[in-house]
């Protein structure tokens, strides 16, 4: 279980969104998720360059298949 | 830190179009293509995200109308023929079964199946249907997309999936859409999800 202030800088950063123009916004968000695939890019593709890394993706990957499943 | 990140790899950098993230970007092509073969709804995470919520995902969730397998190969080959990869089968009469028998099906655009990934799943019940009859293109996200409801998306986070993760995504859009979301109708879709999702 997250902490209440968890919850509270979700609250103030949503409230930051919906009242301040998409530009401000839309920077940050987007650059967290552009870095967050390159992080993960960039090691998946480490992974791919031996053996045991790639055994490892496919191990990632059947996990990948076999979660999700949820009722929604 | 800002300088890190912004020194995107060439990989990186070739998935984004234009002003978009790599996750808008991948969802707008593959949306554009289910545009042109069937009714479709994105669900769940991606909506939040879309709507500026700060963290990311591997998989953006699609519902889409059940078809016949004709229709569905026809989609299915034009998804690989714009560089998409399904992740349980290449064989297309293969990835028909999963998704008849209720499972979804996983498409990168890429064949060494790296995320972002698309998860999609036929309508299975009455309150799918509800949700595609329902769907919307929300002018906040400046994408064009079709969404399921915000108010289908509360509903699911706050009744039946409930992990923090989700419970912050619906106080989010609360926030975001606070004074425009129809309560009764939220309360309607949690009586059906009580109902069709969590009978036991």
């Amino acid at each position: 279980m997250r902490d209440k202030l968890h919850m509270e800088t979700v609250e103030e950063w949503a409230e930051f969104v919906r009242d301040n123009p998409r530009e401000k916004w839309k920077k940050p968000v987007d650059m967290l998720i552009n870095a967050t695939y390159e992080k993960s890019s960039d090691f998946y593709a480490r992974l791919d360059k031996t053996a045991e890394g790639r055994k490892i993706l496919a191990r990632l990957k059947v996990e990948r298949l076999n979660s999700g499943k949820r009722g929604e | 830190m800002l300088s890190f990140l912004l020194m995107v790899d060439s990989r990186v950098a070739d998935r984004r179009v234009g002003d978009r993230n790599i996750l808008d970007a991948f969802a707008l092509k593959f949306c554009a293509i289910a545009e042109r073969h069937v009714r479709y709804i994105v669900v769940s995470g991606f909506v939040a995200i879309s709507h500026g919520r700060r963290r990311t995902t591997e998989d953006i969730d699609m519902i889409i109308e059940r078809m016949p397998k004709p229709e569905f190969i026809s989609f299915h080959n034009d998804l690989i023929e714009e560089g998409f990869h399904c992740m349980q089968s290449s064989k297309v009469e293969d990835v028909y079964d999963y998704l008849n028998n209720g499972d979804g099906v996983r498409y990168t655009d890429n064949d060494q199946f790296f995320p972002p990934e698309m998860e999609v799943k036929f309508v299975k019940d009455e309150l799918d249907t509800l949700q595609m009859a329902t769907r919307k293109k929300l002018d906040f996200t400046g994408l064009d997309i079709w969404f399921s409801s915000i108010e289908f998306n509360i509903a699911f986070k706050e009744e039946l999936l409930k992990s923090p993760k989700d419970m912050e995504d619906a106080r989010h859009l609360r926030i975001i859409y606070k004074d425009e979301l129809n309560e009764s109708f939220i309360e309607e879709i949690k009586t059906k999800i009580r109902k069709l999702r969590l009978k036991q």
